[in-house]
């Protein structure tokens, strides 16, 4: 799952491929031509989300490093030279405007975004957080407010499409808790039901999956990152040792005759992965935890999601926009097994020559 | 004036955010924590400890307790180790540090820590590129407590930010706290605000037993377990 860039790049099959990074990650090493782009605080940046009404404009605060660029510069400069002819559709600035062109995107986005955003200036910004306009009362933002009062119909809009492309997910006009479609007939879902893990999945496609691989495996987040962003954080490592960490319910690391402490493989008929293991008590029995995130630089190039199969919920397809609403991989939909292993963990807060001892690092008082 | 803080266990949530930011406006090396977060009966990270009928995560942030009997105060033997005398904060004179560890073995919390190395080494990360920590030596009533240079083979600690709090700002363990579970202020001022939160809260300090008589008190996640 994980290794496609890699495979493509190995067979020929992706013959060029150019990537803008603020980081060293693999994609640059598989690159041919890796250009550096400039990360927070060293340009001009727009931030909004669906999960608050606040638009917030992150300013430039240091210059970005060697010749890391703002990307607007870049990308300008790689279509010109792609096709020159097309230069007039955009304004020509060098690298050092690149803040002011951003601001003029950005004034521009602001004056023609409608009737939620207009109110905003790239100066309002500059001062502060700048609040979408709502018809709700008050200041609070409240959910559903123009579905329920004023009696507009669901589903709410989904940008950045518009909502006819969305209204016919519930064809009602209402939040629809039982699904009268087809296909949620044909699979037995027109109401929400428990469907057990991995019978129409792994067992289904490999019978014996039951009894070779026991164990459930998740990777959920860690405290120290938020996905693979921050993962090389010197300090983040430090707090988590250096190294990645195998989670499981102490009666299962007993019964395999694991110790809190080894080095252990995570493994399924696609994949491995390897952590120190650590015991807790409030791991459901059968679980295997492995905290998603880690670069595979850490974990001596494997990647944890190499056990994950991208299987597809039939449900899911009845309906497709992209990044809106398409079929998505089920993470946690694998099984695996767990044993002793001989390999050595590459310590990220050593130095290269004293990682052959598998000394732990880091301040564990 | 007699600075002190109130730790309140049932805000944190053990994000460890208050240990980062302190490293770095400290310029403290690899392997040097002044602010920890312990969670209680678990010896790793993310790891829940079984209680009566259910798991939980009991989070315990650790730093210097600023005690008023501070035993790592008596037995330096150079009085590198000194109390404040504006505000009673248990301060470290790195000119005066001999790197003998006396304090370490006296302080029962276990916060004092030993820069073995020239920390000039290994302070900045990206090849020295980057270079983390208040940049700018900081000394009071001449003593110099604060350093992003510390000599080789001194013992440091929390100095409850002694560079911030001498410009009137809060420590930044405390700013960033995204639970606001520290307090700041003055003890001896029955206005301030960590006076009054004091007052209306079940106060409790690590190590009654040692007679230090910590300036860092804690409230206990305990009032969460009686709502439950």
């Amino acid at each position: 799952m994980a290794n496609y860039l890699r495979q493509a790049r190995e067979s020929g099959e992706l013959e060029c491929v150019i990537c803008c990074d603020y980081q060293h990650t693999l994609t640059v090493d598989y690159s041919d031509v890796a250009l550096a782009g400039a990360s927070w605080y060293e340009k001009t940046e727009l931030v909004t989300t669906p999960l608050h009404p606040w638009v917030q404009i992150m300013q430039k605060m240091v210059e970005p490093p060697g010749i890391a660029r703002p990307e607007i510069w870049i990308f300008k400069e790689l279509a010109k030279h792609i096709d020159p002819a097309l230069a007039s559709q955009w304004p020509e600035f060098s690298a050092d405007e690149s803040e002011a062109a951003a601001e003029d995107v950005l004034r521009m986005l602001l004056e023609k975004g409608g009737d939620t955003i207009n109110h905003l200036s790239v100066d309002d910004l500059k001062a502060g957080p700048g609040k979408l306009a709502h018809k709700n009362p008050g200041d609070k933002k409240i959910p559903f407010y123009e579905q329920i009062h004023g009696r507009e119909p669901f589903p709410t809009i989904s940008r950045p499409n518009d909502l006819a492309k969305t209204a016919k997910f519930v064809k009602s006009g209402r939040i629809e808790f039982y699904k009268d479609e087809d296909r949620f007939i044909e699979l037995g879902e027109q109401l929400p039901v428990y469907k057990p893990p991995f019978e129409d999945t792994e067992y289904a496609v490999d019978p014996l999956a039951r009894e070779k691989y026991p164990f459930m495996y998740l990777t959920r987040n860690s405290l120290f990152r938020i996905h693979s962003t921050y993962a090389n954080s010197p300090f983040m490592l430090e707090l988590q040792d250096g190294e990645p960490k195998v989670f499981l319910n102490p009666n299962d690391a007993d019964e395999k005759g694991l110790q809190q402490g080894d080095v252990v493989e995570v493994f399924n008929s696609r994949g491995s992965i390897t952590g120190r293991l650590v015991l807790d008590p409030g791991i459901y029995p059968r679980q295997c935890v492995f905290e998603m995130g880690w670069w595979s630089r850490y974990t001596n190039g494997d990647s944890y999601n190499s056990l994950i199969y991208p299987w597809i919920n039939p449900i899911h397809e009845i309906y497709y926009i992209s990044s809106v609403w398409s079929p998505n991989m089920a993470w946690n939909e694998c099984v695996c097994d767990v044993r002793h292993s001989d390999s050595q963990l590459s310590n990220a807060l050593l130095p290269d020559t004293l990682q052959t001892n598998g000394t732990r690092g880091g301040d564990r008082s | 004036m007699r600075y002190g803080m109130v730790i309140d266990l049932s805000r944190c949530i053990g994000c460890r955010t208050c240990a980062v930011v302190c490293k770095n406006h400290h310029a403290q090396p690899q392997g040097i924590w002044w602010n920890r977060v312990i969670t209680e009966g678990a010896d790793e990270y993310a790891v829940s400890v079984p209680y009566s009928d259910t798991f939980r995560m009991k989070f315990l942030p650790v730093t210097c307790q600023h005690c008023k009997d501070a035993p790592c105060e008596q037995v330096c033997p150079t009085g590198a180790t000194y109390h404040d005398a504006d505000n009673g904060t248990v301060l470290v004179d790195y000119e005066k540090c001999i790197g003998c560890r006396y304090c370490m073995s006296a302080c029962p919390y276990g916060v004092r820590q030993f820069n073995w190395e020239d920390p000039k080494k290994i302070k900045g990360v990206d090849e020295g590129k980057y270079q983390y920590g208040y940049p700018e030596d900081f000394r009071k009533d001449g003593h110099l407590v604060y350093t992003p240079n510390r000599p080789a083979g001194v013992v440091e600690k929390c100095t409850m930010c002694v560079q911030y709090i001498a410009q009137g700002l809060n420590p930044a363990c405390v700013d960033a706290c995204p639970a606001n579970a520290r307090i700041f202020g003055d003890l001896d001022d029955p206005q301030s605000k960590i006076v009054t939160y004091m007052l209306e809260r079940d106060i409790k300090v690590l190590g009654e037993e040692y007679n230090t008589h910590p300036q860092v008190y804690y409230v206990s996640a305990k009032i969460l377990e009686r709502e439950r």
